[in-house]
């Protein structure tokens, strides 16, 4: 009996990877903050990588006024080369004042039971995304699908003006 | 005799007579004899051929890029090289790319491959592939692009740049802790397979390591406990010595364990090899304890973290 729970204590030791590696990329530091103007929201991504040998899940905690997970808080990271997006929403609040800087700070927690030894040890990350508010020329997201979808819409009632007019003076003439 | 015939034979000795002093040379530099100049001399030609040196006006540009963690990535990319001469005039194996950054090794691949011959025409396009590791600084890097022509004139091209991610990773091993021979009058006691080296296998800097513990149940009498204050962390072996006491449930930081990014595969446990070693210690157990197994299995893995 006592060896048999030894056997099955040494085989759950074996099934525990002797090396755990998690990690989470970035597009954006403190000399690289995403640039949005007042008003403005955006969806960004971190990106998790896994290179344990299974796969692994990961908790995700964020707590912030301007952001909120758009995919929930559970993902699972297969291993090897394949990075999981995690996309976060950004909105700036019309009211915030240009040059004002907030700091995003993202937490990852792997999910994992306690079993395998007398402590198991799982990992756990905390990261940051570093925002500033900046004009609208000068945000990340000018020139975009924003600016572009502005001037087709400006375009278009532009030309329903234009047909509106022309028919009102077809009307006048046949009068 | 007649006036002509006389001409003629007069002629005839004059031609006689001048025909063997030509062919022994008597007339020969007869200008130079009488003038007394130069007819012949050497005189340095330097005939220049023209040769226009190669350029590379397009260098494709590289999508920002995440690190691999603990690994390199693979960067690959093109760019065109132009010589008026003709793409023949362009020596393909001398097609180089280099990701430059200051303060940073050079990432380099002195080999780029030319990606077709063409049949006419003044370009031809090379890819390259560089590796960047997963320590290299994040933020640009310049692409710098050269080629040279068989007359060995040169052309490059450092104007673009790419970006290279922020990647926080850590790699940690071994994944459990565990004490033998605790008993009731035991304080002090280091874990017997600690430390626990956690490498920085990305780029971030000025990590906090910081450590999330949990009370330990017991596997047979579930209502006794060893409490995570009951245990201490540190850098120092064997932690006990001047190690902070952790509390259930709260993320305790591991004083003085600041990760850098560095190459792992030095293995110095330190700031260079972007490593840090933490210990842990059982400073004692509550005296009301049986003799029994505790463990995480109850409440869950402790999580050892890296904070930016």
């Amino acid at each position: 009996m006592g060896k048999s729970i030894l056997v099955i204590a040494l085989l759950f030791l074996l099934a525990i990877p002797l090396i755990s590696s998690v990690g989470v990329a970035n597009s954006y530091w403190d000399d690289n903050p995403l640039k949005l103007a007042p008003g403005e929201s955006t969806t960004i991504s971190l990106r998790l990588q896994n290179e344990e040998e299974e796969q692994i899940t990961m908790e995700v905690y964020l707590n912030s006024e301007i952001a909120s997970l758009v995919d929930g808080t559970e993902y699972d990271v297969p291993p090897g080369k394949i990075s999981v997006p995690v996309y976060i929403k950004v909105s700036i609040p019309k009211d915030a004042n240009i040059g004002t800087t907030y700091t995003i700070p993202v937490s990852f927690k792997q999910i994992s039971s306690g079993e395998g030894g007398m402590i198991r040890l799982s990992q756990g990350i905390t990261g940051k995304v570093p925002i500033e508010v900046v004009g609208e020329e000068e945000s990340g997201l000018y020139g975009t699908s924003k600016g572009l979808n502005t001037f087709w819409i400006m375009g278009i009632v532009l030309l329903v003006l234009i047909v509106l007019i022309i028919s009102v003076r077809k009307q006048k003439i046949k009068r | 005799m007649k006036r002509g015939k006389l001409l003629i034979i007069f002629l005839t000795i004059l031609i006689l007579l001048i025909v063997p002093l030509a062919s022994a040379g008597f007339f020969s530099d007869f200008w130079g004899k009488i003038t007394g100049k130069a007819t012949s001399g050497t005189t340095a030609l330097n005939i220049t051929i023209g040769n226009a040196g190669p350029t590379i006006p397009i260098v494709d540009p590289i999508d920002a890029t995440d690190p691999e963690i603990g690994s390199t990535k693979s960067i690959t990319f093109y760019f065109n090289a132009t010589d008026t001469d003709g793409y023949l005039n362009i020596d393909t194996d001398t097609a180089e790319a280099y990701f430059q950054r200051a303060g940073e090794d050079t990432r380099s691949n002195t080999s780029c491959i030319s990606t077709f011959t063409p049949s006419s025409g003044n370009s031809i396009n090379f890819t390259c592939t560089i590796d960047m590791w997963y320590w290299d600084e994040n933020g640009p890097w310049t692409i710098n692009v050269s080629i040279q022509d068989i007359n060995d004139a040169y052309g490059e091209n450092s104007t673009t740049t790419f970006t290279y991610n922020i990647q926080t990773a850590m790699t940690m091993s071994p994944p459990t802790l565990n004490w033998t021979g605790v008993g009731l009058t035991s304080t002090d006691v280091g874990s017997n397979n600690d430390p626990l080296t956690v490498n920085n296998s990305g780029n971030d800097i000025n990590l906090n390591i910081n450590v999330t513990a949990l009370n330990l149940r017991g596997e047979e009498t579930l209502t006794q406990f060893i409490y995570a204050n009951n245990f201490t962390v540190q850098n120092v072996t064997e932690g006990c010595t001047a190690g902070t006491a952790m509390v259930n449930a709260t993320s305790t930081n591991v004083t003085s364990s600041i990760l850098q990014r560095g190459n792992n595969t030095l293995n110095y446990n330190n700031a260079t090899s972007g490593q840090e070693q933490i210990f842990f210690c059982l400073k004692g157990v509550p005296q009301d304890i049986s003799a029994q197994s505790y463990s995480s299995s109850a409440y869950g893995s402790w999580t050892v973290a890296i904070i930016t």
